[in-house]
């Protein structure tokens, strides 16, 4: 039975034999030459049918892109609140990390954080004000400092603020020990050294090596501030315009001028 | 062949031209979950239908040749798939005396296939895995669309004598 006597059959058999050979030829070279005779000869119909699809689009009213808009608008105003929320939420955590840390390295002091709302433009860098107060534990005398170092002492306390005399102030006056040569002395400030950012520690010994370098940390003497809290750093030592005494030039180790977070040391847990 | 006879093969692959810048045009054809018809396929299962078998060969083979060119596989496979699927239905149409009902009776078979073959190209070609949800929708439910044309495309197409 000879199969190709079947109506169609040699022209099915033709045909076939010219899609294997274009499926060999297009498993070889690739189809882009097909498809860009094809593109060209049909451009013309898929102008007409592209444009026939966009005017059966149907445009909306002026009071529908009106909802649109309004609706969009909305969407945007919760986003950028969102995004407010996102910032602070930032800011909060990174405080809480820093307070973790201050909190691991003081664990026998009760601390309490809070945020710089105010400083004294008239004064410099030598008072700010903190968003804790009375209510929060705060009392006058209270130590001030950050995940650097000390920054100062509650000077006054209201009802949910309270008042920060920094260690860039003349009024200051704290008791202060060199690590290294466990010299003692009394760490206070000058107009001069406050606007350098810098404080001063007085009241050295005569015999005193304290040299550039040192180490100065709180001595806890007289029972206002506990002792090893860190101060700063002695970048140069002095004589008076005298000569008579000496005295070491501190550059604390926070920029107390761009302070913008704080702890205060409320109380001591444990001895 | 006559002057008419080519006239009419040429109009039926300017017609399968038009359907395929139909079926591929983004917003021309409404959708059923986003599934739109071959229309390429139909139009050669009408020809296959009513016209003789040379034609109906010839349909079908543009017809696969466009729909590989859409899916930018190899040009081939798909094209021998449906040319053998409307010889097979050429030759079976000559038993049936209404072309309608056989349209209604076979293009659901010849449709689902017809689009199954187009997701197995497709899925070839890319190197991806069919999903059931792939195999429903772009293989029945678009089967059963591009069935409803290759119906409306019978009940347009009218029978050509019979040829020796």
């Amino acid at each position: 039975m000879n199969v190709l006597r079947f109506k169609g059959a040699r022209m099915f058999a033709g045909i076939l034999f010219v899609l294997i050979g274009a499926w060999i030829i297009s498993a070889a070279v690739g189809s882009s030459f097909a498809t860009s005779v094809i593109n060209t000869v049909t451009y013309p119909i898929r102008q007409l049918t592209n444009g026939a699809a966009q005017s059966m689009q149907p445009e909306k009213s002026a009071p529908e892109l009106a909802q649109e808009n309004a609706l969009l608008q909305e969407q945007i105003n919760s986003l950028q609140e969102q995004l407010v929320n996102y910032y602070d939420i930032q800011k909060e955590n990174e405080q809480f990390k820093k307070y973790y840390n201050i909190r691991s390295e003081n664990a026998e002091y009760q601390l309490i954080t809070a945020s710089v709302i105010a400083k004294d433009e008239l004064s410099g860098s030598k008072m700010f004000t903190l968003n804790k107060g009375i209510t929060s534990g705060i009392k006058v005398n209270n130590p001030v400092l950050t995940e650097k170092g000390l920054v100062g002492w509650v000077s006054e306390a209201d009802i949910t603020s309270c008042t920060v005399t920094t260690i860039l102030s003349e009024t200051t006056t704290i008791s202060v020990i060199n690590k290294r040569t466990s010299d003692t002395g009394i760490l206070t400030s000058s107009d001069k050294c406050a606007q350098s950012g810098q404080a001063v520690m007085t009241m050295l010994n005569e015999n005193s090596d304290i040299a550039k370098g040192d180490i100065i940390v709180t001595s806890g003497i007289g029972g206002v501030f506990p002792a090893n809290l860190r101060v700063g750093v002695v970048s140069d030592v002095k004589f008076d315009e005298f000569d008579t005494y000496k005295y070491a030039v501190v550059t604390p180790y926070e920029d107390i001028a761009n302070t913008n977070e704080a702890v205060i040391i409320t109380d001591i847990i444990s001895q | 062949m006559n002057g008419k006879k080519y006239l009419r093969l040429f109009l039926y692959i300017i017609a399968d031209l038009l359907c395929f810048s139909l079926q591929n045009t983004h917003g021309m054809l409404f959708g059923i979950i986003g599934m739109t018809p071959l229309l390429t396929c139909a139009l050669a299962y009408g020809v296959a239908v009513y016209d003789n078998v040379n034609f109906a060969l010839i349909t079908a083979a543009v017809s696969g040749v466009l729909s590989e060119i859409t899916l930018g596989s190899v040009i081939g496979p798909y094209a021998i798939l449906l040319t053998a699927m409307c010889f097979l239905i050429n030759r079976s149409s000559n038993y049936f005396d209404s072309g309608a009902l056989f349209a209604v009776i076979t293009a659901v078979g010849y449709s689902v296939l017809a689009c199954l073959g187009v997701l197995i190209c497709f899925s070839v070609q890319n190197g991806i895995n069919i999903s059931f949800e792939q195999f429903v929708n772009h293989g029945l439910l678009r089967g059963l669309y591009t069935w409803l044309f290759c119906v409306i495309a019978c009940m347009i197409m009218k029978k050509q004598p019979v040829e020796d």
